[in-house]
């Protein structure tokens, strides 16, 4: 005998429909309550309860002369990845990324059920000569244990790696307040500064907290940035600070820094640091 | 007619329920449950099977897990309510016990004739303290300030032990002065070997250690979690070998049957929130990385590993059981419960 004869005969046919719809919608709605919950006693995580990871991106050099090639991975089965330039649309990645521009390559990770990665933003500066032969003053001089090749450090066009400690590539400071005076060797048209830094939590090294930009003492741009809380980020910074063109013959970029390194670290009360191995004008 | 009408228009509201409801059934895609894994170790996962009243039974960090001889799954965490929570392997909460280990890091289980005691290293203490399976401390490793190792109790941060057929504790001074300290079943500090450094029997986070013996010749096998690598040592100190694990921070080794199953709490650079667990065969390859990428050897060297799905935050600790679950503690994760996997 089949469930639905047990329904008494006596009852209209169309009602007969209607408890057979509604034991079929009864049972179709418990399967949802098995997917949305995947939290509940003995049940399963479901696949689109679960974001993927974005993907691990390298490029060759984030400073480049000539161009950057930029590299992405992201082995799990059925996944892809994707990535746009600057604010275009997105394309399959499938073969490293090559460009002769300034920019910043986006990336994310897709699968079917699965919901998106978070973005990845990879960003690349090309180098110019704008710096050569420029006067740079670093005021104060960077801390005696890392001042690199002291103002040449910062327009050698050479990126410093995570080893900050070996190489004269780095400039670190443990003051509040970092000015970089710049006297070009001639004029020039200015609307974007990049800075790179370096972020080391875990050796107390953080990200300015402002950035401002003045030209004949005039206030041209100013950045600022939240302080990372991440205990174990260890990650290349530049940044870049944008603004209406303007034709320069000096610059002061002025470095703000944390006074303290907050209270869930370590090394909580001490002075942090700020590390800079390069200033790009373009 | 009336009633009739209102019939009608109920069966069609009804027919799109079902019409709703047909389609979900249609569609198995939207019902897949997650498996995590690869090759011959994947997993379901259940985040729910430890869950309790966190008012009640709370937990901090979830450091490490064992399964006892009844079967049960013991857990430690550092909150002082309750630093040892007992289940059954349902997830039903058996008993709970320990209010004074504020750094409860270490669990180690050894069964003596047929008692089962656990050795818990608290990193807040500065000791490694063990005690019968319902609590009772029956002895204390404090720091070994004769040795001339140390300078103040302060600088040995135990992180781990390892106690081996004849009864001798290995200490892992992984937060401290990265020393392996070897002591008799009495006590007695017998030998020291480790100790930070760069070289190949150096340690930068000590973090983990387990006898291996998956061989008639027993090992030693210890993390060395900053440097992604797990190092062989002979049970009287010498060094053997070293397993490189690129990019997976991995925390303590656990052996079970012929693998070896670590908690990798970060990968790929170390950043926060990208762990995931890492299962080595008996050759001490890397077969299957449940929460994270395809493992991938390239002329031998396994290729850097990172975490694929945002699933686990940071795994310390796996437990297996006889019918090769996986229960995962994790260390800083919104006080959350264990996890457990069901092996498919």
């Amino acid at each position: 005998m089949e469930f639905w004869q047990v329904i008494p005969y006596k009852i209209d046919q169309n009602l007969r429909c209607i408890a057979i719809v509604l034991l079929l919608f009864c049972v179709a709605c418990n399967m949802q309550k098995i997917k949305i919950a995947g939290n509940g006693v003995g049940e399963f995580v479901q696949e689109d309860e679960v974001k993927l990871a974005g993907p691990i991106v390298r490029i060759d050099s984030m400073f480049f002369k000539k161009q950057a090639r930029v590299l992405a991975d992201f082995r799990m089965e059925g996944a892809s990845i994707l990535y746009k330039f600057d604010d275009q649309e997105y394309s399959l990645y499938s073969e490293p990324i090559v460009s002769n521009r300034s920019g910043k390559i986006t990336f994310r990770t897709e699968k079917e059920t699965y919901n998106a990665s978070d973005e990845f933003v990879m960003p690349f500066v090309k180098m110019n000569d704008h710096l050569k032969e420029s006067n740079i003053q670093l005021i104060p001089a960077p801390d005696l244990a890392y001042s690199g090749d002291g103002s040449d450090s910062l327009s050698d066009q050479l990126k410093g790696d995570y080893n900050y400690r070996e190489g004269n590539k780095w400039c670190g400071w443990q003051d509040s307040l970092v000015q970089i005076r710049i006297e070009l060797a001639s004029p020039m048209n200015l609307e974007k500064i990049w800075i790179s830094t370096l972020t080391d939590i875990p050796s107390s090294i953080f990200n300015p907290k402002q950035i401002s930009i003045f030209s004949e003492n005039s206030l041209v741009a100013v950045g600022e940035w939240n302080m990372e809380n991440d205990l174990n980020c260890k990650e290349y910074n530049i940044i870049p600070l944008s603004f209406t063109s303007i034709q320069i013959s000096s610059v002061v970029i002025e470095i703000i820094n944390e006074i303290e390194v907050p209270q869930w670290h370590p090394n909580s009360g001490n002075r942090p640091w700020v590390f800079i191995d390069e200033i790009i004008l373009e | 007619m009336v009633r009739r009408n209102f019939i009608k228009q109920i069966s069609v509201i009804g027919l799109g329920g079902f019409s709703c409801g047909a389609s979900l059934l249609a569609n198995p895609s939207l019902y897949k449950d997650l498996i995590i894994g690869h090759n011959t170790h994947r997993y379901k996962v259940d985040m729910s099977w430890g869950a309790l009243d966190s008012k009640s039974y709370p937990v901090n960090d979830c450091h490490e897990m064992v399964q006892d001889s009844k079967g049960r799954i013991v857990l430690l965490t550092n909150h002082t309510q309750n630093n040892v929570i007992i289940y059954d392997k349902q997830g039903q909460l058996d008993e709970v016990w320990g209010t004074k280990f504020p750094g409860a890091h270490g669990l180690t289980l050894k069964v003596e004739g047929d008692k089962d005691f656990l050795y818990i290293s608290d990193n807040e203490r500065h000791e490694v303290i063990k005690t019968t399976i319902d609590g009772k401390i029956v002895n204390t490793f404090t720091c070994p300030i004769g040795s001339g190792l140390y300078e103040s109790k302060d600088q040995f941060v135990p992180t781990e032990t390892a106690v081996a057929d004849n009864g001798d504790i290995y200490i892992a001074d992984g937060y401290g002065e990265q020393h392996i300290l070897h002591y008799s079943f009495e006590g007695r500090l017998l030998n020291v070997f480790g100790g930070r450094g760069d070289d190949e029997l150096n340690f930068d986070n000590a973090h983990g250690i387990a006898i291996d013996n998956r061989n008639q010749q027993h090992t030693l096998l210890i993390t060395d979690r900053m440097t992604n690598k797990l190092k062989r040592f002979s049970m009287s100190g010498d060094y053997i070998e070293t397993i490189n694990l690129p990019g997976a921070y991995i925390c303590r080794p656990v052996i079970h049957d012929q693998y070896v199953y670590l908690a990798t709490i970060w990968s790929g650079n170390g950043a926060n929130g990208t762990g995931f667990v890492s299962i080595l065969n008996k050759d001490n390859k890397l077969i299957s990385s449940p929460g994270g990428c395809e493992p991938m050897y390239k002329e031998g060297q396994l290729q850097h590993m990172y975490q694929a799905i945002k699933l686990f935050t940071h795994p310390h600790d796996v437990c297996v059981d006889e019918d090769e679950n996986l229960y995962v503690a994790q260390w800083n994760s919104g006080k959350s419960y264990p996890i457990k996997l069901i092996r498919i």
